[in-house]
């Protein structure tokens, strides 16, 4: 039995997950499920991101859709405006969102708890009046058009199939980037600082530094998706980076388990299946509306936050873990008698 | 070791259970998805419809959607079209661009459609262009930003029947000339509306010798303007400009006349309804506004093209719904009658609609106004396709303007047979 400090990474529940998405299409036709699944995949990568950030360094982001509109934006203006490649995009995509967030966290490496919430949360909110306001770069309210497709190789990724598997590939090496952080000695230490920031930072961990870097982290990964989400359309527009979309990654997050990785990927890819099966309901039934989608999120989170503080994926495979071990000692106990 | 199996067992269910929730559906749609797509070609021909019912363009969405509905039951009523049923999928993308992006390839790929309309507001409305181009769909738009089909280049298989903001803004600044008013404050919303109008109407100023003396803007939500009338009225405005759609412009109705400044409030076609009125009540009197003429059908005169269609359309909505189709539900109309017009003419399949709208299209008489469309212009409209409405007595009153002369110099040879009808109208005041 190892530690669960030093646990290696799961590489057989990667190999299956991977399976499973590359699968998925071929399971699926439905255009508008496989939609829905790039979808997801683009909020995986962020919801990854802010994973890292609540569950293992215990810090709130409010402002999660500032990073991903930011990454959208500067994609979208320096291949629209500046007519540079997709891929330079990405550069600038990720670049900008990790240089707003540092200076963010450098700002705020000493907030914690709800001042930082608040802190994201006002950082959210200028970051969209900047995008509704600045109209000679963004063009406003009614959205920044014209952005070209992403070309891999000559061929041209187009909605459906193919970016479905791009976004899916971002999104699995993301995965593999997070389990290898959280097992490595920066995931330690920054679960040190997610217990006791206090008994950390007397044990010599800088806990400052960690968590402005795990900041930047998760706006890079927001700023990735920022980059999907802006090619897949034609245009992006400020409604897309609203607090409403902020507090959404963040459900997702509370509702999987911040404490895991996988916990993210879960709790993302329950509530896109909140909104599909909301959407299905309401073709038979005109009465049910998108507004159910929100009664239903926050029955949900308040049923999580009640009877699995930790959250669905943490909880479960806890429980799966006692019944396995419970069975196991009882044979060894058969054998031994 | 036990532990990592565990994990990975959990989660190719956890998995398992995600797509057979996807695959139940899946199941279920395909098979009546097979039955469409077998008869298409013979038993009917389906359009794909995606309105913003719910949510901030609910306003705009609702008529439009209403609209679809009762044309699609009419046509239906009276043996489909050339004896094949139309069948209309409608969508709400709840004044969302991702929900209207995921119903856009629901309705392109699941449901195989031949043309999709919509969607209400511009910012969706951009989404949707982009995969109309990429699967080669025709879309008809309900937007009036101009940028849904502008550039052409980017727009070829995008059409819109509103007018554009452009067009209000020249009707406008028509009515300013003709009033002898050059100098105007702008107050506008910050919203897409808003900002759009702004654009167009600084654009356009100075080729109607506008003087724009002062800009100001405000919050959807806000309370009260009274501050930027104030400094609208200091920097000597003869007339203020109000683009947003309600309820703040009735706010700024009422700030105005609280404030009691001699200038005249001209307000958008965003404000074209009843409420507009309901809610200023005694300061919307000598508002004035450029509108479709879906505003007051009863008082376009009898010779107008347009009357038959109008008067029989609203009636046939009020009655049904018994409530206003405004100038949105007429949108609606024009979205699905070209399309209906293109399978009329045996334009059946998705390149020929797309053909047909672009080349075939002249001088149709729709609810919004008479449309040219042509490779360059994949909206069709002329400024006189509004008209100029004044708030008398509590109603929205068609007024002249002598406008008929400023358009005649503008659009002299360009389209005679609409100078015509204005001359006509004109006789008929």
């Amino acid at each position: 039995m190892k530690l669960k400090g030093v646990q290696q990474t799961n590489w057989i529940g990667v190999g299956i997950f991977v399976l499973i998405v590359l699968i998925f299409p071929f399971v699926v036709t439905q255009s508008f499920l496989l939609n829905h699944a790039t979808f997801t995949g683009i909020y995986v990568i962020v919801s990854l991101g802010l994973g890292l950030l609540m569950g293992y360094a215990g810090q709130i982001s409010l402002g999660q859709a500032a990073f991903y509109g930011v990454g959208a934006y500067a994609t979208a203006i320096m291949t629209t405006t500046y007519g540079l490649s997709p891929w330079i995009g990405l550069i600038f995509s990720i670049a900008i969102a990790a240089l707003l967030a540092y200076i963010m966290g450098y700002t705020m490496a000493r907030l914690s708890g709800y001042y930082l919430a608040m802190a994201t949360l006002a950082f959210g909110i200028i970051v969209h009046s900047v995008l509704v306001e600045w109209r000679s770069v963004t063009l406003g309210a009614s959205g920044f058009y014209g952005i070209p497709s992403i070309n891999i190789f000559g061929y041209t990724i187009t909605q459906g199939i193919p970016y479905y598997y791009f976004v899916w590939a971002f999104a699995i090496i993301g995965i593999i980037i997070c389990l290898n952080i959280v097992h490595s000695r920066v995931g330690r230490a920054l679960r040190s600082i997610h217990d006791s920031e206090i008994a950390s930072s007397a044990m010599g961990v800088e806990t400052g530094k960690y968590k402005t870097q795990i900041f930047v982290l998760s706006a890079i990964f927001a700023g990735v998706a920022g980059w999907l989400f802006a090619h897949m359309s034609y245009s992006i527009s400020p409604s897309s980076f609203t607090l409403d979309a902020s507090i959404i990654f963040l459900a997702m997050v509370v509702l999987g388990g911040s404490s895991s990785v996988w916990g993210a990927v879960l709790g993302t890819v329950l509530i896109t299946m909140i909104q599909v099966t909301v959407h299905t309901l309401g073709e038979q039934f005109t009465f049910i509306t998108s507004e159910f989608e929100h009664v239903v999120y926050g029955l949900i989170l308040v049923l999580v936050i009640i009877f699995m503080p930790r959250g669905l994926f943490p909880t479960i495979s806890s429980w799966l873990n006692n019944k396995m071990s419970q069975r196991s000692s009882e044979t060894q106990e058969k054998k031994a008698s | 070791m036990k532990k990592k199996l565990l994990l990975a067992l959990f989660l190719v269910a956890g998995m398992f259970l995600a797509a057979c929730g996807g695959g139940g559906n899946d199941t279920t749609e395909d098979a009546s998805n097979e039955n469409d797509n077998g008869n298409e070609d013979v038993d009917e021909y389906v359009i794909g419809a995606i309105y913003s019912k719910t949510g901030p363009n609910s306003p705009l969405g609702e008529p439009e959607w209403n609209t679809t509905e009762m044309l699609v039951d009419q046509i239906n009523e009276n043996g489909g079209i050339n004896g094949v049923p139309l069948r209309v999928v409608l969508a709400d993308d709840e004044s969302s661009q991702e929900k209207a992006v995921q119903e856009m390839n629901r309705l392109i790929n699941d449901e195989n459609v031949l043309a999709v309309l919509g969607s209400s507001g511009t910012t969706e409305s951009l989404a949707m262009k982009g995969i109309a181009n990429q699967n080669q769909v025709p879309l008809v738009s309900a937007a009036a930003a101009a940028q849904v089909v502008e550039p052409v280049e980017e727009s070829e298989w995008v059409f819109k029947t509103p007018q554009s903001d452009r067009l209000a803004v020249e009707r406008i600044y028509i009515y300013l000339n003709n009033a002898g008013i050059s100098k105007v404050g702008l107050l506008t919303d910050s919203n897409a509306f808003g900002t759009t109008g702004l654009e167009e109407l600084e654009a356009a100023a100075d080729e109607y010798n506008i003087e724009i003396t002062a800009k100001e803007s405000y919050n959807t939500q806000d309370p009260d303007m009274s501050t930027q009338l104030t400094n609208i009225n200091s920097s000597g405005a003869e007339a203020v400009i109000v683009w947003g759609t309600n309820p703040a412009p009735a706010i700024i109705a009422n700030n105005l006349t609280s404030l009691g400044f001699d200038m005249e409030y001209i307000g958008s076609h965003g404000i074209a309804n009843q409420s507009f009125i309901d809610l200023a009540e005694d300061a919307a009197e000598g508002v004035v506004i450029p509108t479709g003429k879906a505003l007051f059908p009863d008082q376009i005169p009898e010779d107008d093209v347009q009357y038959d269609v109008l008067n029989e359309y609203y009636n046939n909505y009020v009655e049904r719904f018994d409530s206003e189709p405004t100038n949105f539900g007429s949108y609606g109309y024009d979205n699905l009658m070209l399309v209906v017009e293109a399978l009329k003419n045996g334009a059946t399949d998705r390149e020929s609609i797309r053909d047909y709208l672009e080349n075939e299209i002249s001088d149709w008489v729709g609810t919004t106004g008479v449309f040219n469309m042509s490779p360059e212009d994949h909206n069709g409209l002329t400024p006189d396709s509004l008209v100029m409405a004044r708030v008398e007595n509590g109603e929205w009153v068609l007024f002249e303007d002598d406008a008929a002369k400023g358009e005649e110099t503008e659009e002299a040879g360009d389209n005679e047979e609409n100078t015509e009808e204005e001359t006509a109208e004109e006789d008929e005041e």
